[in-house]
Parts: C-alpha cells; sequence; structure tokens
C-alpha cells in the first residue's frame, strides 16, 4: 500500500512538473511528454533565466549565498 | 500521448543516451538485432515522460507491459522483446537507468550486524556497464546420474510470465482469507495455486532445454519429451536445473557491491536490486 502511494505521488510529480513546464514554455503539453528527464532539467533552467530577463533581473543582480 | 507511435520519424526523436555491449552479443534471439555496431554495440536512449509514468503504474509493471514499453521504447533495435534472453535484461536495465539520470545511483543496504545499521553509498553505473561481459558459451548442466542438460537462458516472456502468475496466485490466497473462506476450501486453493505455480515452473525451465545428452550418448530434442522428463525430476535435481537457468542471468553483468557497515566495520556484500519499480524511483 505504501509502495503504491508512493508511486502515485511520483506520478503526479511528473505531470505536475509537464504542466507546468507547458504553462510557463507555452509549448505543447503533448510534445513535453517525449521530453527526456535531462531536456526537462535543462528546459526548466533555462525558463527559469528567461523569466528573470524578462523581469528585467540581470543575472549580477541575483541575490545568491556567497554575499549574504 | 499515442500520436507519435506511428511515425516514422519517431527513431529520430532523441539521440542515443549510450552505446552498450550485450553479454549475448546477439545470440539467442529469434529476430537478429538492427543496428549491432562493429563493436558489438547497440544504442539506448534515455526514458522520455511518457515511460517514466508507465513505470509507476502498478498494473503495467506486474502484467510486464510496463517493462516491454520501456525496452520497446529505448532500445528500439531490438524487435523482438519477448525473446531478450535474462542474461541481457540487467545491462539492459542499468544502460536505460544511466541514459536518463546519470551515472550515480544512490542506494542503501542493511548489515547483518546487531545494530542492523543502514549503510547509504552511491554506485557508479558507469563502472557496471564497462565491466559488462560477453556470455560466449552455456556450459551444459550435469545431473547427478551423468545427464547432460545442453540449455539457452530464459527469455523474458517467461520471467515475466512467471511472475505475474506468482502475483495473481498470492492474490489469490489472500482474498480467500478476506472473503473468511473456511480452513478446508483456503487448503483446496493453496494446492490449486501450488500446482499452477509448479506446472508453470517446470514449463519455464523446460523451455529453456535445448537438447539432453544421455550417458550412452543418445541425444534428446523432443521439446515435449524434455518436458515430461522435467515433470518427473524428483525435486533436489528439478533444483539444481532452475537454480542453474536463473544463474545464467547473473553470468552478464556484476552486481554485487562490497560495503563497510558504518557501525561494526565489518565488509560485506550488497546486490543491486534492478526490480524496475524501485530503481527507477
Amino acid at each position: 500500500m505504501k509502495l503504491l502511494k508512493s508511486l502515485e505521488a511520483e506520478t503526479k510529480a511528473i505531470i505536475e512538473d509537464i504542466a507546468t513546464l507547458a504553462l510557463y514554455s507555452g509549448q505543447s503539453y503533448n510534445e513535453l511528454w517525449n521530453f527526456t528527464h535531462e531536456e526537462r532539467l535543462i528546459f526548466s533552467k533555462v525558463l527559469q533565466s528567461k523569466i528573470k530577463i524578462d523581469k528585467g533581473i540581470k543575472p549580477s543582480q541575483e541575490l545568491t549565498q556567497g554575499m549574504v | 500521448m499515442s500520436e507519435n507511435q506511428n511515425n516514422p520519424l519517431k527513431a529520430f526523436f532523441r539521440k542515443p543516451g549510450i552505446w552498450i555491449k550485450l553479454p549475448s552479443q546477439g545470440k539467442f534471439y529469434h529476430t537478429p538485432l538492427a543496428e549491432l555496431n562493429a563493436q558489438g554495440e547497440i544504442p539506448v536512449f534515455p526514458m522520455t515522460a511518457k515511460d517514466e509514468i508507465l513505470l509507476k503504474n502498478a498494473d503495467a509493471l506486474l502484467n510486464g507491459s510496463a517493462i516491454r514499453h520501456l525496452i520497446e521504447s529505448c532500445v528500439p533495435c531490438i524487435k523482438d522483446i519477448d525473446g531478450i534472453p535474462a542474461i541481457d535484461l540487467d545491462a539492459i536495465l542499468v544502460a536505460i537507468r544511466r541514459a536518463t539520470y546519470g551515472e550515480k545511483f544512490e542506494m542503501s543496504t542493511e548489515c547483518a550486524c546487531d545494530t542492523k545499521t543502514t549503510t547509504e553509498f552511491v554506485v557508479n553505473l558507469d563502472a557496471i556497464i564497462s565491466s559488462i561481459k560477453v556470455v560466449d558459451e552455456i556450459k551444459p548442466i550435469v545431473m547427478d546420474d551423468g545427464i547432460k542438460v545442453y540449455v539457452h537462458p530464459v527469455n523474458i516472456k517467461s520471467l515475466l510470465n512467471l511472475n505475474w502468475i506468482q502475483f495473481e496466485q498470492m492474490r489469490n490466497l489472500q482474498l480467500a482469507d478476506q472473503k473468511g473462506m473456511s480452513e478446508d476450501e483456503q487448503l483446496k486453493l493453496v494446492n490449486a495455486s501450488y500446482d499452477i505455480l509448479l506446472n508453470t515452473s517446470i514449463q519455464s525451465v523446460a523451455d529453456c532445454i535445448d537438447e539432453v545428452l544421455m550417458p550412452d550418448l543418445t541425444v534428446v530434442t523432443h521439446k515435449e519429451h524434455i518436458r515430461e522428463w522435467a515433470t518427473q525430476l524428483a525435486r533436489p535435481e528439478f533444483k539444481k536445473l532452475e537454480e542453474n537457468l536463473l544463474s545464467l542471468s547473473d553470468l552478464g553483468i556484476n552486481k554485487k557491491i562490497n560495503v563497510q557497515c558504518a557501525n561494526c566495520d565489518k565488509q560485506y556484500e550488497a546486490t543491486i536490486d534492478l526490480n524496475p519499480t524501485t530503481f527507477f524511483g
């Protein structure tokens, strides 16, 4: 039962991951299902950078751990 | 999600993650492997999100369709999935995991010492893949009465079928217990389940026997005669055959890892569990 619940939770996490990428990137939800794990990580990283740039935040203005 | 199934460009969607040497080198397959390169390697692709989600479906995992789909998607050069010998299956699963999530695989084991300390460590899948051994020949199994049994490795179809039947019988017994059946009825059900499991097991073993060489050098290749002989074998003899066949799957890949207990410092051997439910989790 514990295993079933964990499988269900992992399934939901993947769907949420794909739905988030589709919504924020404007890419087709169906097409994103053909992405590999690594492609999704890269896509997500690039998307985050794009969102920051769109908001006017330059990488040099980001508050990082080293600055605290 | 299945609109791409008939797309002739499907094979070009992803780039191969890695190339691996199959322990069988394409032997024991009914359909020859496509794309085997000069070094005897095949391409393995990373999983897509679609593949990953199928591995989270308990029913698909139990009835074997998740594994079939996974290999069809990630190792497209193997056309005869049911015919994949078990000696190749472990190498394929390790390669798919490596191509998808990278070379590090975190696992934990429990030491047999009093404190049962759990040790967590990282396995380098690249090291395992580079140590894949090619199985050139399979030695015959010599029985106590001098009979030599020439075998080939069990295939995925038999393995998945056996797993499914085991699960089905276990579920029937649990249901019988829940329904409050009488002891007599439960006993009948246990016996029937045992018979089904035994027959399936005998059939799987018999299917792997190519020929039997008798001490007087007579060769028996007739499938039905071999099956009948396997049915009549004494329990220890049958177990010897069964265990030898199952151990063939360990020939290609080394799944043993030396671990040092964090508590008692004792070294012990742990085995990498390639069960898809946990291995791809």
